[in-house]
């Protein structure tokens, strides 16, 4: 299109705004900035930074000119390799320096453990799975068994770690979203299908916690990718306001397929893939809620409780922003309140349009300048203060899988805007 | 006294072989010249050409884009009121009220493709964006 542009943002985001342009091949970009900043402020500070700022929008608009340039292009395959001498204390402490780790150690990836993990893939080497967001890094198979190893990989991991990268790629993910929020998000990964018990990954009792060697390496390794060759590291571009420990090892579980109640299929089965398939679903979220319910005894009681612990605040949703009330949000079951449940003979779609109806607040609950108002009454028609609005706009939203093991509890996956479950068929 | 240097240097010879020269050995043990892969893979990109400003806003058409993130609107009005104050003959059109369904965050490549697309449908000389909270 090529319309000359003048970018507006505020100091804090100004680097992200910078990185932002780059990753579209846009080297040099007419920016100007605004202290930090614009929302939460009364309307006397917004007119006196307009006013301040005004003259610098008007010599941009009609001055600038660009100088930089992109980088020239090189090679993706193979990966460049550099020499070290030093220990594996030195090259942690090199790699930690050079910002090709998150803190914790890593192991060395030589070509010898690189080319060793890349035996549990047959896919080639030099293929390109995609740039990930937000510097666009070109992501090969390569690299990913590089980082494989840096995170502590069995071979036999490769598969699902590919799959999972396949995912979060997907346009649906919104990947560059969640990479470069101010929310604490991080990437939900949920394996389903034989793999889980060929490799070994937890699905039962605190299966998304610690010593599970294959849960915790491939979230290390999903969470090394996204911050070395997504470049998604905090300050910026990621803005994380407080971020989480799952920036650094992501959630990784499979579903509790052995605790399904009988005649619930698992999710993969759902959502259209054969039970003997391997499947992996990736989703970029907030942090999860974890409800405990020790006192319910029926599924009425339970989807009241359940309701009252999750609201459509808790993620930003509703009329705020609108499209995250359009986008699948997934309700982990523990096995226990599943079975209360399966032993009235609820079926998932019951349980979903149940907690549907109980999970609203009133209109009046959020701020008047929350955007996207406008799209939300075009959903609803005529709103009141008093009218109650749902979690999601459909109940088919809402989709259940069993997680984890024994105890009386249950979570609850709310999405990042835009970010849907993305599934993808693991293939060795 | 030549007997005292010999006891001290003895001294000396037993402290470097018994304490010294071990903790360097130690501090060089493990240390190996190792070839390494970089990690970071590299980043590719098809360069985007951008067009050259107008060296003036008079008589031209300026869209004010704002993403819906609060009080962007409220910034924008000022900036489009210093704009008709300032330029002769500007054309101000404030896209998220002309268009309201660029008020949003795209979330995806395609959505951005859209969203600018219709942005570009009001055949602007110039775009203002504002962006971030």
């Amino acid at each position: 299109m090529g319309i000359p542009t003048v970018s507006i943002a505020t100091s804090e985001f100004i680097g992200l705004s910078k990185d932002t342009a780059m990753s579209q091949g846009v080297a040099d970009m007419s920016f100007v900035v605004v202290p930090h900043p614009m929302g939460g402020i009364p309307s006397e500070e917004i007119t006196q930074k307009a006013k301040d700022a005004f003259p610098v929008i008007l010599n941009a608009a009609t001055k600038w000119k660009p100088v930089a340039e992109m980088p020239p292009k090189k090679p993706t395959y193979p990966t460049e390799t550099l020499t070290f001498k030093g220990t594996a204390e030195d090259i942690n402490t090199l790699f930690f320096e050079k910002g090709w780790s998150l803190g914790l150690p890593i192991v060395p990836p030589t070509p010898e453990k690189v080319a060793e993990m890349l035996k549990g893939t047959s896919r080639k080497p030099d293929e390109v799975l995609g740039q990930v967001p937000p510097r666009m890094g070109s992501l090969t198979v390569e690299l990913v068994a590089t980082h494989a190893v840096m995170a502590g990989c069995k071979p036999g991991y490769m598969p699902v770690l590919i799959a999972a990268m396949e995912g979060l790629l997907s346009p649906e993910a919104n990947w560059r979203g969640s990479a470069t929020s101010t929310g604490s998000i991080s990437a939900l990964v949920i394996v389903n299908g034989p793999i889980v018990k060929e490799i070994g990954l937890a699905y039962s009792q605190g299966a998304a916690s610690r010593m599970h060697h294959a849960n915790a390496a491939i979230g290390y390794a999903i969470d090394l990718i996204a911050a070395i060759v997504g470049g998604s590291k905090p300050p910026s571009p990621k803005k994380t306001t407080l971020g989480s420990p799952a920036d650094l090892v992501a959630w990784v579980f499979g579903e509790n397929e052995d605790a399904l109640p009988k005649g619930w299929q698992p999710y993969h089965v759902d959502k259209g893939f054969k039970k003997t398939d391997s499947v992996v679903t990736v989703m970029g979220i907030w942090p999860p809620v974890n409800i405990v319910d020790l006192w319910s005894a029926t599924p009425e009681e339970h989807s009241t409780w359940f309701s009252h612990a999750v609201s459509p605040l808790l993620s930003i949703g509703g009329p705020c922003w609108i499209s995250q009330m359009e986008q699948p949000h997934i309700i982990g079951l523990g096995p226990e309140h599943a079975d209360i449940y399966a032993k009235a003979g609820w079926t998932k779609d019951e349980i979903r349009k149940t907690i549907w109806e109980k999970t609203r607040i009133p209109f009046s609950s959020w701020a008047k300048a929350c955007p996207n108002q406008a799209a939300f009454k075009e959903k609803f028609g005529e709103v009141t203060p008093d009218t109650v609005v749902p979690i999601t706009l459909k109940p088919e939203y809402l989709q259940i899988i069993i997680a984890g093991g024994k105890g009386q509890h249950s979570h609850y996956f709310a999405p990042f805007p835009g970010s849907n479950p993305v599934s993808k068929v693991i293939t060795k | 006294m030549k007997r005292m240097d010999c006891t001290g240097f003895g001294i000396f010879f037993f402290l470097v072989t018994v304490l010294v020269l071990p903790a360097i050995a130690l501090s060089q043990e493990g240390a190996k010249e190792l070839k390494l892969i970089n990690p970071e893979g590299v980043v590719n990109i098809e360069p985007m050409k951008v067009n050259p400003h107008p060296a003036s806003l008079e008589g031209k058409t300026v869209v004010l884009q704002w993403n819906g993130k609060q009080n962007g609107d409220n910034f924008m009005n000022q900036i489009a009121a210093l704009l008709n104050e300032n330029v002769k003959d500007i054309k101000i059109i404030k896209a998220w009220q002309d268009a309201p369904e660029v008020k949003i965050i795209s979330q995806n490549p395609e959505k951005s493709r859209q969203l600018a697309q219709r942005i570009a449908a009001f055949k602007p000389d110039l775009v203002i964006a504002g962006q971030a909270d």
